[in-house]
């Protein structure tokens, strides 16, 4: 698993890869911490397009930073997911929660 | 208010009008028995005085009918006499008039009486307002409690009886039943002090209470210290709740009893004869935090004795004497299977000449046989495709030694040797490791995933914690690769079983996770709708889906 940051603007980009479960949280929290507290950012941005598979834990962890960024202000956006990764955010309705592009 | 006069006699109707309408009245008129009526009904006084001697109906008959017109509705009826009539006084009171005033009619009795009448209309009619409230309140409160009984006494087994008979109002008593997982059976009888609303709003929580912890068979001690938690900080320090839990594993042969504040519980063999009784052995909860040690009673029990318990509205009705008399051996032509319907003849019986004061429950259950602990499966769907050709690949391992998730990649690459479509072998990998997850850190471990929402870092501590910790155990998991029977024998379906050793859940209580936003809960939502037949067995330890393929021929 490995994960990459990057700020573009306003906009925090973290790259997810791999199959994604509840190992993630240790290297999500790291990535997203620091773009959490930076008032600069208004955006955060998971980039899932080298992202094979997700478990139920992870998408637990999606809600947790969704909340995490709600309350600074700010709005998690979830982007490129395969096709597969795609149903599984389907069929959870994440749609509602999150802007999935 | 408005005030109704009737009177053929056109020089005491103009007085009435007079006098009242100077103190405030609206007066209306009418100079016979029919035409009151008819403005009766059109146009409702609060008030009528009607003279006794009129032509056609008289005043006696016209009470009787306006009585009939008020439908339950409070109007006070004065009669005007003149008359020396002796009789007159009790028809009169029998048809419903409610005061009397002698003519000619004097203007300050007149106004007087008719100030007292309207007062005690008002304060009827604010009682009968306030009543309706009340009953309205009561229903809403009885349609709550329903809600949190209901769906498990629809689940009670053969041969278990629960019952409570409200009153009119609500007095704080109610039963609940659930199943827990293995068989398990769970059941409440409760009782909170005090009549009405208050009493009725103490059980709800005592219910909530016994609904969330049961299926997770939690230990009797913490239901009662939750619920005595939850009571001492929600009631005020006079109100508090009587109860009796009881846990029956028909496996072990073995109940047991938490009794706090409620009358003995009856342990009766196949005959009826009493094999044992439970009194009370802790404070009711609601009262106090430090009663000391929670007292929780074990009982050996076989198939076909039964356990009756009930709350003191029983024992108010029947007496001491009244219930050991239903309990006592039945007669060899009597059934034993027949005392719930002895107990209800009986409490009908005894409610006949006596008005239920409090509310009245019982329990009772008859010890089941034993089940197996995995019962097969029922034969599903007789009319699909036939595959006995197929080949399986199975893995068992115990998650102390070994992370089994790792194990399913090495599975994946074998199918995709065997030409198993990658999206499905895809699909495969998040799916098995969903149900393999659950396995692990539900069924095996035990885990409460409301952990994870305290953050991951809480749930992984939580999780190395308890492996290390555990007793051992295995996870199993078999992938069956089934060919059609048909044609060229193609790949028709992926076949997946996932087994714990671990008790199984009550997995008839999953909810739909769509709509919230809490970080767990969503796994079998996934199992459920990218699969195709999910199921349990019985217990819930197990579970089955298939992902279905078109794959080429077996080689």
């Amino acid at each position: 698993m490995n994960t990459r940051t990057s700020i573009q603007g306003d906009v925090g980009v973290v790259t997810l890869s791999g199959a994604l479960s509840f190992e993630l949280h240790q290297t999500l929290k790291q990535a997203t911490h620091p773009m959490l507290e930076n008032p600069a950012i208004k955006v955060i941005c998971v980039e899932l397009a080298e992202v094979s598979a997700m478990d139920s834990s992870s998408l637990g962890m999606l809600l947790l930073l969704r909340e995490k960024a709600l309350a600074q202000g700010k709005s998690v956006e979830l982007r490129k997911p395969s096709p597969i990764v795609l149903r599984i955010l389907e069929v959870v309705q994440f749609g509602r929660l999150f802007d999935i592009t | 208010m408005r005030l109704l006069a009737v009177d053929d006699d056109a020089a005491t109707r103009l007085l009435i009008r007079r006098v009242l309408e100077r103190d405030g009245w609206e007066v209306i008129l009418a100079e016979d028995g029919p035409q009151a009526l008819a403005l009766f009904r059109t146009d409702p006084p609060d008030l009528v005085v009607t003279d006794y001697q009129m032509p056609g109906m008289d005043g006696v008959e016209l009470c009787r009918r306006l009585v009939e017109a008020s439908e339950g509705r409070f109007v006070p009826l004065v009669m005007l006499t003149s008359g020396q009539d002796s009789d007159l006084l009790p028809r009169s009171l029998e048809a419903g008039a409610l005061e009397f005033l002698n003519k000619p009619v004097r203007p300050e009795e007149l106004r007087s009486r008719m100030r007292a009448l309207a007062s005690l209309a008002r304060m009827h009619n604010a009682l009968a307002e306030a009543q309706a409230e009340n009953e309205h309140e009561i229903t809403v409160v009885k349609h709550l409690l329903e809600r949190l009984t209901a769906p498990g006494l629809r689940t009670l087994p053969p041969g278990f009886v629960m019952e409570t008979l409200q009153t009119r109002r609500i007095n704080g008593d109610a039963c609940a039943y659930l199943r827990g997982p293995r068989g398990i059976h769970f059941g409440l009888v409760c009782d909170a002090t005090g009549h009405g609303l208050v009493a009725g709003v103490s059980t709800l929580p005592v219910l909530e209470t016994f609904n969330a912890m049961a299926p997770r068979d939690l230990p009797l001690e913490s239901v009662y210290n939750e619920v005595n938690e939850k009571l001492i900080r929600l009631l005020p320090p006079e109100r508090f709740a009587c109860l009796l839990l009881l846990r029956l594993d028909p496996e072990e042969g073995a109940l047991r009893i938490l009794n706090a504040g409620m009358p003995d519980l009856v342990h009766l063999g196949p005959e009826g004869e009493i094999l044992g009784r439970i009194p009370s052995g802790n404070l009711p909860a609601g009262i106090t935090r430090h009663s000391g040690t929670t007292r929780v009673a074990e009982l050996r029990v076989r198939p076909g004795e039964r356990i009756f318990a009930h709350s003191d509205g029983l024992a108010d009705l029947l007496r001491e004497e009244g219930i050991r008399e239903l309990l006592l051996p039945s007669r060899p032509s009597v059934p034993a299977g027949d005392l719930p319907r002895r107990l209800r003849q009986s409490v009908e019986g005894s409610l006949l000449n006596a008005e239920q004061h409090d509310d009245i429950s019982w329990s009772l259950w008859e010890v089941p046989e034993p089940h197996p602990i995995l019962p097969p499966p029922p034969p599903r769907n007789p009319g699909r495709i036939p595959t006995q050709l197929g080949f399986s690949v199975a893995f068992e391992a115990d998650p102390r030694h070994h992370d089994v998730r790792d194990l399913v990649p090495n599975i994946l690459g074998l199918l995709g040797f065997q030409g198993v479509p990658r999206p499905q072998v895809e699909l495969l990998g998040i799916l098995a490791s969903e149900a393999l997850n659950n396995a692990v850190d539900h069924g095996l471990l035990r885990l409460d995933s409301r952990l994870k929402g305290d953050g991951f870092q809480v749930w992984e501590a939580a999780r190395r914690a308890a492996i290390q910790s555990h007793a051992g155990g295995t996870v199993r998991c078999e992938i069956r690769l089934a060919y059609s029977t048909e044609g060229d024998h193609r790949l028709d379906h992926l076949a997946v079983e996932v087994s714990d050793g671990g008790p199984g859940f009550d997995w008839r209580s999953i909810r739909d996770t769509r709509e919230g936003t809490e970080p767990h809960g969503r796994g079998l939502l996934l199992l459920s709708t990218l699969a195709q037949d999910l199921e349990f067995n019985e217990s819930g330890n197990t579970l089955r889906f298939r992902i279905p393929c078109q794959g080429p021929p077996p080689e």
